[in-house]
C-alpha cells in the first residue's frame, strides 16, 4: 500500500492518506496473523474447519475492501476538485457535531455520486481488524464516490455535499430523525394494533420512509451548506437522465424503493431555499433549473408509489405521512446548520462585481466593491459561478475573439475555463484566510 | 516608458473592474509585508504556484512541434503547499505564479528571477515579457542550471514583477485573444501543424522535411 500511495507523487488529501495508512497497518497485521498460523493442519477436523472458515472470511473481506482501493488511489489531488472539497470540508466542520469529519473521495465508473454506507467499508475493515487484532476504522472518515468523468471539474461536483450529508445522517442525526419518523408513522399507522402480517407491512413502510427521509435530509443539508448551487447541479444531473432514458420522465414522479420522487425533492428544495432566504435572491433568474424548481412547486402532488414496491404496502401507505416528516425535517435542518444569512447578503452585494470579473476572464478571489477590497466566501463564489454559467456566460464569450455565443463547442470551452477560475478563486480565498489567521 | 512605483501599483489595485487602469494581482498573501515602508519600491514579489508540468521523454528522440506535442511532452504534477518538488541538476520544469495577474492596456511588465533564487542557479523565466491586457497566472519556465538538485517549495517567493508605463499610449481595450486565455496553471505549448504554417508563407509541401526522413528520397517520391 505504502509503495502505491507514495508521499511524493501523486499527492492525496490528508483524509486519503488516513485511509491508506489504516489499510497499510491492517495489511501488516493480516500478514503477521497469517505467518503465525500453525504450519501443519490440525488433527482435529473441527479446529481445521473453523480455521478454514476464518481464512475464507478474511479473504472475502479483503476482496470487498479491494473494490475501493484502486478507485481511492485514482482520486489523487489532480483528479478531484481539491479547492471545492477543501471548502466543503471547512463548511462541514462548522456544523455542530461534525468538527472532526473528514471525507475520502474515490472514483466511480458509473455516472453517479455515492457515499459508502457503514457496512461497505467500515464494518468490513473492522471485521478484519477483529480477526487480526488491528485497529478500528477511523470513526470520522467517510468515503464519497464521484464519477471518473467529473474528476477535477466544478459544477456537477456541487453534488458532493449531499453525499457528505449521508455520513452526517449516519453518525450524528440519524437516530433523532428515525425516532421522529416513528412518531409520525405511529400517528397514521399505530404499531400496537394489527396482525403480525400487518406489523411486517408496517416495518416495510417504515424502512421505505426512512430511506426517503434520509435522501431528503441530505438534499436539505447540502443546500444549507452550498446554497442553490446544489439544486442546480441536481437539476443538471436529473435533466441528463431525462434526456438519455425514456423511462426517466415517468420516474420523475415516482417514489421508488431507494429514492423519493425527484419532483418531491425539487419541491422541498424550493421550500428550503425559501426558508433560508435564498429564494428572494434567485426567484427572478430565468435559467432552466429555476423554472424546473418553480414547476415542481406546482406539480409535486402528482407523485405516486412505484410498482416495484410491495402492492400491500402501496395500498396501505398514506403518503401524507412523508410530507409531515418533511415539514418537521425542513425546520430541523434549518436549525442544525449555521445560518446562510451572511452569505446571501454578500451574494446580493457581490454578484454584479464577480460576474464582471468573470466576464473579463479575471479570477475573482480579490474583488473591489464600494466597501473596498473583498475576498468572497466559498458559498458566494460557488453560487456566483453557477449563476454566471447559467445566465451570463455570453458576456464572457462576447469578450473573446473568435468565440460565438451560439457555438456549443465555444460554450463548453468557456465552462471549462470558468471551472478553472472558480476553483482557483476558492483556493486563493482559503490561502488568504489561513494566512490571515496565522498572522 | 517608466517603471511603475508601489504607490501607483497600490492605487491601481484598488481600482474597480470597469476602470481602464485597473491592475489585478491576486491573492496577495502577506499584503502588509508587500507594501510596507522599506520594501522594494519598484517591484512586487510573486510566489511559486503548486501546479507543474514535468517534461516527459517524448515517444520520438526529439520534440516535434505538432498539435500532438501538448499531450505528449509533459506530465502534470500538483504539489500541495508545504510539500516540495525536486528539480534535478540541468533539468527544467514548467511552473506558474501563485498570483493571477491582469494588466491594463497602458502597462506592460517583466518577470525577473529573485536575486536570492538566482544565486542557486535557478533561472525562472526565458520569456519574461508581459504584454498589456494580459491576464493569467504567469507560466514560469524554470531551469536548474546548477550541478546539484534544487528543492522548490510552492508558495515561496520566486520572482519579481516589474511594471512599466506605456507613457501616452492610449490603445483601445480590445477583445481577449491568444492561445492561452487567463491560464491558472502552467499550460503545455500548443503548436499548429508546422507543414500548414509554412505553406501559408509559400513553402511547398514537397519541400517540407519531416525529422528522420531522407530529404532526397522525399523529393523524389513527391516528383513521381
Amino acid at each position: 500500500m505504502s509503495s502505491v500511495a507514495r508521499t511524493d507523487h501523486p499527492y492525496y488529501r490528508d483524509s486519503s492518506y488516513q485511509l491508506f495508512n489504516h489499510l497499510d497497518s491492517l495489511i501488516g497485521k493480516t500478514l503477521s496473523y497469517l505467518e503465525d498460523l500453525p504450519r501443519h493442519p490440525s488433527k482435529f477436523p473441527v479446529v481445521q474447519r473453523s480455521l478454514r472458515q476464518k481464512l475464507k472470511l478474511l479473504r472475502d473481506s479483503w476482496g470487498l475492501l479491494h473494490r475501493y482501493i484502486k478507485p481511492s488511489l485514482d482520486a489523487d489531488a489532480l483528479h478531484v476538485p481539491l479547492p471545492l472539497l477543501d471548502a466543503l470540508d471547512d463548511k462541514l466542520k462548522q456544523v455542530p457535531g461534525c468538527g472532526s469529519f473528514d471525507c475520502v473521495v474515490f472514483q466511480l465508473t458509473a455516472v453517479n455520486y455515492a457515499m459508502l454506507t457503514y457496512n461497505e467499508v467500515n464494518s468490513v475493515a473492522n471485521r478484519i481488524a477483529r480477526m487480526v487484532k488491528g485497529d478500528d476504522f477511523p470513526k470520522s472518515l467517510s468515503l464519497v464516490g464521484i464519477p471518473y468523468s467529473q474528476s477535477s471539474s466544478f459544477f456537477l461536483n456541487c453534488l458532493i455535499p449531499h453525499e457528505m450529508a449521508h455520513f452526517v445522517y449516519q453518525e450524528v442525526v440519524g437516530s433523532e430523525i428515525k425516532s421522529k419518523v416513528d412518531d409520525i408513522l405511529n400517528a397514521y399507522h399505530p404499531a400496537t394494533k394489527g396482525t403480525p402480517e400487518e406489523k411486517l407491512l408496517l416495518s416495510q413502510i417504515r424502512g421505505l420512509l426512512n430511506i426517503w427521509v434520509e435522501e431528503i435530509f441530505c438534499d436539505l443539508f447540502a443546500i444549507s451548506l452550498v446554497g442553490p448551487a446544489f439544486s442546480f447541479a441536481f437539476a443538471e444531473m436529473t435533466s441528463a437522465s431525462l434526456i438519455t432514458e425514456e423511462s426517466a420522465i415517468g420516474k420523475f414522479f415516482e417514489f421508488g424503493r431507494s429514492h423519493p420522487a425527484d419532483v418531491a425533492r425539487f419541491y422541498l428544495h424550493l421550500r428550503h431555499l425559501k426558508a433560508l432566504g435564498w429564494w428572494r435572491t434567485i426567484e427572478r433568474w430565468s435559467c432552466s433549473p429555476l423554472q424546473l424548481l418553480k414547476h415542481c412547486g406546482k406539480v409535486f402532488g402528482q407523485t405516486f408509489l412505484s410498482g416495484e414496491i410491495n402492492s400491500d404496502a402501496r395500498s396501505v401507505f398514506n403518503i401524507q405521512c412523508f410530507w409531515d416528516v418533511c415539514d418537521w425535517l425542513l425546520e430541523f435542518v434549518k436549525n442544525r446548520v449555521p445560518s446562510s444569512k451572511k452569505d446571501i447578503e454578500c451574494f446580493v452585494d457581490q454578484y454584479p462585481v464577480i460576474s464582471s470579473y468573470l466576464a473579463r476572464a479575471i479570477v475573482p478571489s480579490t474583488i473591489v466593491t464600494d466597501s473596498g477590497m473583498i475576498h468572497p466566501s466559498p458559498a458566494v463564489l460557488i453560487n456566483a459561478a453557477y449563476r454566471f454559467v447559467l445566465e451570463d456566460v455570453q458576456e464572457l464569450l462576447r469578450n473573446i475573439e473568435g468565440r460565438s455565443e451560439s457555438s456549443v463547442a465555444d460554450r463548453s470551452w468557456c465552462t471549462e475555463r470558468l471551472e478553472l477560475w472558480v476553483l482557483k478563486a476558492l483556493e486563493d480565498c482559503r490561502l488568504l484566510r489561513i494566512s490571515r489567521e496565522t498572522r | 516608458m517608466g517603471v511603475v512605483c508601489k504607490k501607483e501599483i497600490l492605487r491601481r489595485l484598488a481600482a474597480r473592474v470597469d476602470d481602464r487602469k485597473q491592475l489585478v494581482v491576486t491573492p496577495l498573501l502577506n499584503r502588509d509585508e508587500v507594501f510596507k515602508v522599506g520594501s522594494d519600491v519598484d517591484s512586487i514579489d510573486l510566489r511559486l504556484g503548486n501546479s507543474f508540468l514535468l517534461p516527459r521523454v517524448p515517444p520520438l528522440p526529439y520534440t516535434f512541434p505538432s498539435p500532438e506535442a501538448a499531450s505528449q511532452s509533459h506530465m502534470r504534477v500538483l504539489v500541495p503547499y508545504g510539500k516540495y518538488l525536486v528539480l534535478p541538476a540541468h533539468q527544467t520544469v514548467l511552473g506558474a505564479t501563485l498570483e493571477f495577474i491582469k494588466l491594463p492596456m497602458d502597462l506592460c511588465g517583466e518577470v525577473l528571477t529573485k536575486s536570492s533564487v538566482a544565486r542557486t542557479f535557478i533561472v525562472v523565466e526565458t520569456a519574461p515579457w508581459i504584454h498589456p491586457h494580459y491576464r493569467g497566472c504567469l507560466t514560469l519556465e524554470i531551469a536548474n542550471v546548477s550541478n546539484t538538485p534544487v528543492i522548490l517549495y510552492p508558495g515561496r517567493s520566486i520572482c519579481q514583477l516589474v511594471l512599466m508605463d506605456l507613457n501616452k499610449q492610449r490603445s483601445r481595450q480590445g477583445k481577449l485573444s491568444g492561445t492561452y486565455i487567463a491560464p491558472v496553471y502552467p499550460e503545455a505549448p500548443e503548436f499548429s501543424d508546422p507543414q500548414k504554417e509554412l505553406k501559408k508563407i509559400g513553402v511547398p509541401e514537397a519541400d517540407f522535411l519531416l525529422p528522420g526522413h531522407n530529404h532526397q528520397r522525399n523529393a523524389r517520391a513527391n516528383k513521381n
